[in-house]
């Protein structure tokens, strides 16, 4: 699939690098100094780049474990997060990578034993009961080249023996063969994030269809293993309520409830120089197009269409499962709310800390 | 938009059978460097060396103001492996005086090899790395970099000499085989940037309606950019505009023209 790659020269040698490599006998290869030298000029088109994006084999040197953003959360005590990659082998069009990189190429830093030294020094920092949270597939998909990287294998490994260590891999990826080989293990969670089938065709580009990821996940929850939905973004339309249903009604009539770990909800949002490179990138976007409001530096949907959003999947979403395992993404606060809105906003504040 | 693919050549018998190939013609402009075109692509003659490849960007740039640029240089390059005769676009530009390093971006399938190019000073006659020698890639990739998104920028070489091949046996007529006996690789490499010119400039067109804006009232640079970031939704959503309908026959003035335009948008989507 890559037909230019490029390594930094400090990993070449490493055995990782020399296995990845070996996939892809055909590309053109390219050592380099640092990778910043590639992904971080100035001059760079995203859009272009996503045609045919390069693999970038790099070390990382420090900064292996981040403190996880507010509401990132899905209940337990402390939650940081890790990327081993940078940018996905998707293109969704709400993406946050397109307006935060300048470069589509996939960055994958290959000392994996570096992180995994620091996640572990990490969690050591807090009493053995309380539940220290790593989430993968922040600045990635975790699981979309598991076959080439080993990345989720690895990790898995890296906590397997900790009890109140947790992982979360996040993906929207079928690839689950690194999971299916192993003994189910309790504090990891597979977290599909899902759109309806109809915003998931659109807007969603080179993702599995949701039927597909369903199916890993059935397959996942047969073998004794712990699945997440992510339904974040929520992408509104005018008939949402019915694309939501049926989304809800298909994964929540097929999967298993006791074996579901957590449900997190978010309606779309972006930093707004974000919103604003993705308006560069993507002008003849339907989606992009959208009149969006801007409120305290992000760019969201209307707060009325915002709130409703939440609180319909909400109680959607309560009706099939426990309201203790759905979680709420961060709650834009506007400058001045609608009166009408002020209840229901306090409600999602409430839930928010559960 | 107009878009454009520049060539950069250094020497006359380099350029020559471009300019027939694609039946170029002389353009009347007013700069230190020779300068042909057709409707799809832009010739100049720079002459050797770094500093004069970047001069040629910089005027080429001047010429085709407003347009979306690709840039390839192209010309003949010692090689210390590579065949004589053989093509090769540059995966790595290294200058030999400053060691600084370039790494243009394919976002194309390249129809020929790939290498890294050393762009150095006075003519290599050691050949003592498997790269290509050149005098004039660092200069240009350098200048055209500021000019446009590196994904359209690119130098392709055909190595006119190696260990095997001296420099001193490479003659005018030489080089003009060198050059006819790749044009087709010159040609598909052309296709390419022009395609994603193509795209970028259709990505950054801007209608007949924005100008009817511009023409009728008076907007600051931010409004301006604000309307044609408007004018662009209604395109895309398919909202019909007219400047002759009643709502806009009332505004007195850019910012409530574009307040109109503004709601006009909202509505449409609310609905």
């Amino acid at each position: 699939m890559y037909r230019n790659i490029y390594v930094e020269s400090e990993v070449l040698r490493y055995h990782r690098v020399k296995e990845i490599l070996a996939r892809y006998t055909d590309a053109s290869v390219v050592t380099c100094d640092r990778y910043t030298e590639i992904f971080n000029l100035k001059s760079q088109d995203f859009r272009l780049q996503k045609k045919q994006p390069a693999l970038i084999l790099a070390r990382k040197h420090r900064g292996y474990i981040q403190q996880a953003p507010a509401g990132y959360g899905v209940g337990g005590d402390h939650n940081f997060y890790f990327s081993t990659m940078m940018n996905c082998l998707y293109d969704c069009r709400y993406c946050f990578l397109q307006g935060m990189y300048r470069s589509a190429n996939h960055v994958v830093f290959v000392n994996y034993e570096d992180f995994s030294s620091a996640l572990l020094k990490t969690a050591a920092r807090f009493e053995k009961d309380e539940q220290v949270w790593f989430f993968s597939g922040y600045d990635c998909d975790s699981l979309a080249l598991e076959p080439v990287l080993s990345m989720a294998d690895f990790f898995i490994e890296t906590v397997s023996s900790s009890q109140n260590v947790w992982l979360e891999l996040r993906t929207k990826s079928t690839q689950i063969r690194s999971l299916l080989k192993r003994t189910p293990l309790p504090n990891i969670v597979t977290a599909f994030s899902f759109t309806p089938t109809a915003i998931s065709e659109q807007i969603e580009h080179q993702v599995p269809g949701v039927e597909k990821r369903l199916a890993a996940m059935l397959r996942l929850q047969e073998q004794g293993w712990s699945v997440g939905l992510r339904f974040d973004p929520l992408i509104y339309s005018h008939n949402f309520r019915e694309q939501y249903q049926d989304l809800f009604n298909l994964l929540f009539l097929s999967l298993n409830p006791d074996l579901i770990h957590s449900i997190s909800i978010g309606v779309f949002r972006l930093p707004k120089d974000f919103y604003k490179q993705l308006e560069r990138l993507y002008p003849d976007d339907s989606f992009i197009a959208q009149p969006f409001n801007s409120r305290n530096g992000q760019v969201s949907y209307p707060l009325n269409i915002e709130l409703e959003m939440k609180s319909w999947c909400y109680k959607q979403i309560q009706e099939h499962i426990e309201k203790n395992k759905i979680f709420f993404a961060e709650i834009s606060v506007p400058d001045s709310i609608p009166a009408t809105s002020i209840s229901l906003k306090s409600e999602l504040d409430v839930r928010n800390v559960n | 938009m107009n878009h454009s693919v520049n060539l950069i050549v250094a020497l006359k018998a380099e350029a020559q059978p471009l300019i027939e190939f694609f039946e170029l013609k002389a353009l009347p402009v007013d700069e230190t460097i020779s300068i042909f075109a057709n409707h799809e692509v832009t010739l100049a003659l720079a002459g050797m060396g770094k500093s004069a490849a970047a001069h040629a960007v910089q005027c080429v740039k001047n010429t085709n103001q407003g347009c979306v640029n690709a840039w390839l240089n192209i010309g003949i390059a010692g090689h210390g492996e590579f065949d004589v005769g053989q093509g090769f676009l540059a995966n790595r530009i290294v200058d030999q005086t400053t060691m600084k390093t370039w790494y243009p971006q394919f976002v194309f399938q390249p129809v020929c090899r790939t290498g890294t190019l050393m762009t150095v000073d006075k003519v290599e006659t050691d050949y003592s790395d498997p790269v290509g020698y050149d005098m004039e890639a660092s200069g240009f990739y350098s200048a055209a970099v500021n000019c446009s998104t590196i994904e359209l920028v690119h130098t392709y070489k055909i190595v006119s000499d190696n260990p095997r091949n001296s420099v001193a046996k490479v003659t005018r007529s030489k080089i003009d085989n060198l050059i006819k006996s790749k044009l087709s690789e010159i040609r598909c490499t052309i296709d390419s940037l022009k395609k994603l010119t193509a795209e970028v400039a259709t990505r950054n067109s801007s209608d007949e309606l924005l100008h009817q804006f511009l023409q009728r009232w008076r907007f600051s640079v931010t409004q301006q950019i604000q309307l044609k970031s408007f004018l662009c939704k209604t395109n895309v959503l398919k909202i019909d505009i007219d400047v002759e309908s009643n709502e806009f026959m009332s505004c007195r003035n850019g910012k409530s023209a574009l307040k109109v335009v503004e709601r006009t948008v909202e509505t449409h989507w609310r609905n």
